[in-house]
């Protein structure tokens, strides 16, 4: 079949490419549009480095068809931030040491980034809950998670909330 | 993993969709959340000539509250069936089904009841690479005459591992399916073959439409426990969906249905039937519908899930019984 | 030693944390180069065979394809930087030989336009194979003579090492016991698959190679080695990498080799990219081991023999089979004063995917055998498990009797209380009654695992350090940074010593034509080793820098002069002052006159390969009734000397914890003929957010003399005795003993069933 010119909408800018009916919104965003934030992990749905959103619910890029994806407000972590002014969930995460190799993060970013939309103080299980399609095999996830409770309720000795309950 | 080629197919409405199938018939895939069909895909288990969309046709996202029934379209999302009062009150099977399927983030809010009732039969044998299937003989459901989970196994037995249909054939489902000619409604067991290499019998050109969930008399419970090592994307190892329809105390009706032990769901018959006229609180005649129900379960299911088979039919019994003792509200 | 307070043990926020949040961070999948091809593997569907001939007239011809290597052209590396310094260097580590050995084994790599054309290449390609049988148990293998895995037949490594009398330690004892513990075929899993590079060779003869390589000078070593170029002619550089644990431990079975190959051929850039399948199937995992072991112990609680017998499976190729037996050797005889020891080891192949380092390199196997034979003698003596590791625990000031070394630092009793008195230990141990079917239990287990390879290995670490005019600092080292922090870690000790705030060091990414030689990223040893090297290198240009600034202050002794904060002053009179800045200036635009930029370098290997220890209480409940373990609390307590960056030492135990829980419950390959069945997120199950536990980390300070303001390692340790301590509570909770991991659902009924 023929490759067709679409326009994607990614963070609020619309883009026109021309995508096979095969191609996964993932490849059309890191091949085409040089979003490379979006990263490819295990291709199958499962582990969550893909995740961006749609219409402000996170999806898999790489279960979602470029097709599918016309006319609809896509969000990648790129577009998280203000200019070069970070998103308080992006700035807790680095606050909060829930970063480590990074390559996990953008899609751990865009499933909290779903959550804190509909809810800004989700308790621990909430959150757990909210990234339990995201693997990180780094960090153990406490510091995500910490992370994600605390991107809009920062609170003093933050750091140490490792060690409460 | 790149898909394999295909053609694209994004019906308007519900008629054009149903044209659409009348003319490709088993060349068309339909495409409702994806996180089936692309995975099967990308492993080129499948290679369908034409994908077609569901985006268009919003008209089968609905939960409508009837006199006599709850009718679900087939493109409710797994998400929108937990978020519903009527279905966590009224069939709290199907509400614990839908939310633990795959993980919240990934399958909720694109996976459909419609896909998940329809996804495909899985064995860790067939769900593989098309480099692991390279290097040896094609199996009964690749096409080939050949079990990998069973040795000199006659046919296919890949297993059913969705979660709903066991809580839906619990509560006593139909479904529509619906073509370009008409509609017909069955119950939703009988949407399963039992075959592991065509496991449904909905015609290529039918569309499952609709789920219609009756309303139960008497007092009625319903509850689905599954097992899976992790809380989280596992498919269950078994599960088990249970209505219990119950009159001063007295068990009037029960429905078991395990999951994940064999092609299709199982409707244990006789488990059921020696709960009529039970206490609800009697623990033993639950115990002894579990036990009936583990061993009828376990001699359909094969080696093929990730967990020894024992373990399955041992769990099965478990599943069974915490499922009852949910619905009777006797839970510890 | 300087110390000022300013930057050593504050948790500075990671450097590269704004690129990796707002996705700007650059992983090898994420580079493109113009011109750039894109390169597929076609691998063996046999686990043992023969490749007689290839046919790839088909392929060649395909519009698109531009060049084709196979393993009758590029050798195979087996890497292990050992072999670096033998005499037959050249004949351990290259393999020139047309034999497959596992499902997955390379064959041969197309290079095409695209990936699509790449992968049709490959469908066109006829393979003629003389199938060989195949070994897939360890135990056949050792005994198997028929089949040769390799020439040299099927056993690659054997070692026996005895101190003491055994016979006689064994006749002092009052129990002994013995056992025989399985452990799994772990995978790294890192998030960004293992199996990236661009290889782009120019027509000058030079290869540039981008490749997330946790060694990159030794990927130079091997790939020079592999296509006959010498060392300058071979740039590697590491961009951000999404998660290594070892399993980059050098060049990737099949990829750089064949890249720069195909490269060589066609002078375009050519990438290659492993899908996760290919990650799993065909890079290197975790030794799965048998060990034997028997132990014996006086009714005191005193140790008084160990005999060990490890049968390690170290499958189609052997990289670091021998490293991994050693460190067996010695971790565990190194942690407990044990007077009688024998150990043998042997590593056999097998015709599955090839093993190589993992988080933990030996130690988690061994220490799962171990820490289980402890917990069982306190039991049998009734003695507290705590009391017998304390009592019989090598104490700082003694040897350590394989690494032939003085422990200089030894904070083990310091974890052990405080892990006790955090996790409330006391209490726990005494039995509560059970909810019902669910049974309660905490458990113990302490651990040794050294830093760096000082010992063992060619293990050499350098750093370049350049102040720039402006009073900042560029520092230059081949630290691989996989996530850990390393680079951040550096910054900070360059800092510290330099006086320059931490914010105006800027650190690079390894790069062999400007990074000095570093062994790279293993062994836990990037904060110690490199940690040495960069202090070193810095104390090199701030005397530097404090000679000139003597002079412009009108003094005599450099040594007489402070620097903190970006201004250097007299110690005894700090009102005497000038800024690095305007130091820096004068030297280098020239005010002086001298034109001349202030440089310290340093390389060497550390001095020592000191031990850090751990002791990990794990509190579980297991479901009677469908034998599931729930971790309910992990509480680990660490010696890491001092912790440079405490956010960054408890990012290292709680994510270890976390991979040692995966090690304990959930994971490892399966296999049916030769073939993964769980190669993929689905099926080979790493715990996700919701089925992790609180892990409580406790950081312990022993100061390392021999370590950069006292520190030494963490990143293996914190999981090496996890599953052990699992075992152990799981045994507490419900008297299984588990002697394989993981510890299924499975081995839980079965062990209960068998206790009634």
């Amino acid at each position: 079949m023929e490759k067709i010119t679409i326009t994607l909408n990614v963070n609020n800018e619309s883009h026109e490419v021309l995508v096979a009916p095969n191609d996964t919104l993932l490849e059309v965003l890191r091949d085409q549009l040089d979003f490379t934030g979006s990263k490819e992990s295990c291709g199958e749905g499962v582990c969550g480095s893909c995740t961006v959103h749609m219409d402000g619910k996170p999806v898999r890029a790489c279960l979602t068809l470029a097709l599918e994806a016309e006319n609809i407000e896509i969000k990648t972590v790129e577009g998280l931030a203000n200019g070069d002014e970070l998103s308080p969930l992006q700035q807790s995460f680095i606050d909060h040491g829930a970063v480590q190799c990074g390559f996990c993060t953008p899609g751990m970013l865009m499933s909290a980034d779903a959550l804190l939309n509909n809810n800004r103080q989700p308790d621990e299980a909430t959150v757990r809950k909210a990234i339990s399609g995201n693997i990180c095999r780094c960090t153990g996830y406490a510091k995500i998670v910490h992370a994600v409770a605390h991107a809009h309720n920062p609170h003093q000795g933050c750091c140490d909330c490792n060690h409460k309950e | 993993m790149r898909l394999p080629r295909f053609e694209y197919l994004e019906p308007d409405d519900l008629t054009q969709a149903l044209d659409m199938l009348a003319s490709h018939k088993e060349d068309v895939k339909i495409i409702a959340g994806g996180t089936d069909l692309l995975v099967r895909m990308k492993n080129q288990l499948l290679t369908p000539a034409f994908v077609m969309s569901m985006k268009q046709l919003s008209g089968l996202s609905y939960i409508k509250n009837h006199d006599d029934t709850l009718t679900i379209g087939a493109k409710t999302t797994l998400a929108d069936i937990v978020d519903s009062d009527d279905i966590q009150e009224g069939y709290t099977a199907l509400a614990q089904a839908a939310e633990r399927v795959g993980a919240e983030t990934i399958q909720h809010h694109r996976g459909t009841i419609s896909g998940n009732i329809l996804q495909d039969t899985r064995c860790i044998h067939y769900n593989q690479s098309r480099f692991h299937r390279s290097g040896r003989q094609p199996c009964h459901k690749d096409g080939g005459k050949i079990c990998y989970a069973r040795d000199e196994g006659d046919r296919c037995y890949s297993t059913y591992q969705g979660d709903m249909a066991p809580a839906l054939i619990a509560l006593e489902a139909k479904v529509v399916l619906s073509k370009k000619d008409g509609k017909r409604t069955i119950n939703l067991s009988d949407l399963f073959t039992s075959d592991g290499f065509h496991p449904f019998s909905i015609e290529p050109d039918e569309l499952l439409t609709e789920i219609i969930l009756p309303k139960q008399k008497n007092n009625s419970k319903s509850a689905y426990q599954r097992l899976s090592y992790r809380s989280a994307i596992d498919y269950p190892i078994t599960s088990a969906g249970v209505m219990i329809n119950s009159k001063a105390e007295k068990i009037k009706k029960a429905r078991i249905v395990v999951g994940s032990m064999s092609r299709a769901p199982l409707f244990m018959v006789k488990a059921s039937e020696t709960l009529a006229e039970k206490s609800l609180t009697d623990i033993d005649a639950f115990k002894e519908a579990a036990g009936i129900a583990m061993d009828n379960a376990g001699t359909f299911a094969v080696h093929n899930a990730g967990s020894t088979l024992e373990y399955r039919c041992d769990m099965t019994f478990v599943m069974v019984l915490k499922a009852l003792e949910q619905a009777a509200g006797i839970e510890k | 030693m300087i110390d000022t307070g300013s930057t050593i043990g504050k948790s500075f926020k990671r450097i590269d944390g704004v690129d990796k949040v707002t996705g700007a961070a650059k992983y090898a999948t994420d580079l493109k180069f113009n011109n750039m091809l894109h390169a597929k593997l076609l691998r063996s569907p046999h686990a043992h065979a023969k490749v007689k001939q290839i046919d790839a007239a088909a392929a060649r011809k395909l519009p698109g394809v531009k060049a084709i290597a196979t393993i009758l052209d590029v050798p195979k590396v087996l890497q292990y930087w050992f072999f670096l310094r033998t005499p037959k260097k050249e004949k351990q580590i290259f393999l020139r030989d047309n034999v497959v050995r596992f499902i997955g084994d390379p064959v041969l790599a197309v290079a095409a336009v695209d990936e699509q054309t790449a992968e049709k290449a490959l469908s066109l390609v006829h393979v003629e194979y003389e199938r060989l049988p195949a070994i897939f148990d360890p135990v056949e293998a050792m005994k198997e003579t028929d089949i040769k895995i390799h020439e040299r037949g099927n056993i690659a490594f054997q070692v026996k090492k005895e101190l003491g009398d055994i016979a006689a330690g064994f006749k002092k004892a009052d129990v002994i016991v013995e056992n025989t513990y399985h452990t799994s075929k772990q995978k790294h899993a890192s998030i960004e698959p293992i199996g990236t590079c661009i290889a782009d060779f120019e027509s000058n003869g030079k290869l540039t190679i981008h490749s997330s390589t946790q060694l990159p000078h030794w990927s130079q070593h091997y790939l020079a080695g592999a296509l006959g170029l010498r060392l300058h002619k071979v740039r590697v550089i590491k961009p951000y990498t999404g998660g290594a644990f070892g399993g980059r431990c050098g060049v990737i079975h099949g990829l750089e080799v064949m890249c720069s190959w195909l490269s060589r051929e066609t002078l375009q850039p050519v990438k290659m990219s492993f899908t996760r399948a290919e990650d799993f199937c065909a890079t290197e995992t975790r030794h799965p081991m048998m060990i034997k072991m028997k132990t014996g112990a006086t009714r005191q609680g005193v140790l008084t023999a160990n005999e060990v017998e490890i049968l390690s499976d170290t499958g189609g190729y052997g990289t670091h089979y021998i490293g991994v037996i050693a460190d067996c050797m010695s971790t565990g005889i190194g942690l407990y004063n044990i007077e009688n020891y024998q150990f043998s080891g042997k590593a056999v192949y097998t015709n599955k995917s090839m093993c190589g380092a993992l988080r933990g390199y030996g130690n988690p196997q061994m220490n799962f055998a171990q820490e289980s034979q402890i917990d069982i003698i306190a039991q049998k003596i009734g003695m507290d498990p705590l009391q017998i590791r304390l009592q019989n625990y090598r104490k700082k000031g003694e040897m350590d009797p394989i690494l032939n070394e003085r422990i200089l630092s030894n904070g083990l009793e310091e974890c052990l209380q405080k892990g006790a008195a955090s996790s409330d230990w006391k209490k726990k141990r005494t039995r509560q009654p059970d909810k019902d079917y669910i049974k309660s239990g905490i458990g113990l287990s302490c651990m040794l695992h050294g830093t760096g390879a000082a010992r063992a290995l060619p293990d050499p670490s350098s750093a370049t350090v350049m102040i720039n005019s402006d009073g900042t600092a560029s520092l230059h080292t081949a630290a691989a940074d996989e996530g850990q922090g390393n680079r951040t870690v550096l910054a900070q000790v360059a800092s510290e010593i330099l006086g320059i705030e931490f914010e105006n060091i800027e650190v690079s990414q390894p790069d062999t034509d400007i990074t000095p030689l570093d062994c790279g990223t293993h062994g836990s040893r990037q904060a110690y080793c490199g940690g040495l090297a960069v202090r070193d290198a810095a104390m090199d240009a701030r005397k530097k820098m404090l000679v000139y600034a003597t002079e412009m202050l009108e003094l005599k002794k450099w040594d007489h002069l402070s620097v903190k904060n970006g201004v250097i002053f007299e110690t005894a009179n700090p009102g005497n002052q000038i800024p690095i800045e305007e130091v820096m200036r004068k030297t280098q635009i020239g005010d002086m006159g001298i034109c001349r930029q202030i440089i310290g370098t340093a390389s060497g290997i550390a001095p020592a390969m000191p031990g850090y220890y751990g002791a990990v209480f794990a509190e579980v409940e297991v479901n009677t009734r469908t034998g599931d373990v729930k971790v309910k609390k992990l509480t680990s307590a660490f010696d890491v000397g001092k912790a440079i960056n405490p956010d960054f030492v408890e990012g290292q135990i709680v994510g270890g914890g976390v991979m040692g829980i995966g090690f304990a419950l959930t994971e490892g390959l399966q296999y049916k003929d030769g073939h993964v069945l769980n190669p993929n997120f689905t099926d080979y199950r790493i715990l996700r957010s919701c089925d992790t536990p609180r892990i409580e980390p406790i950081i312990v300070e022993s100061n390392e003399p021999s370590g950069p303001f006292g520190a030494k390692g963490i990143g293996e340790g914190s999981m090496v005795n996890v599953a052990s301590a699992i075992s152990n509570a799981v045994f507490h909770a419900t008297g299984v003993r588990s002697k394989r991991l993981c510890i299924t659902p499975e081995q839980i009924l079965q062990g209960l069933a068998e206790l009634k």
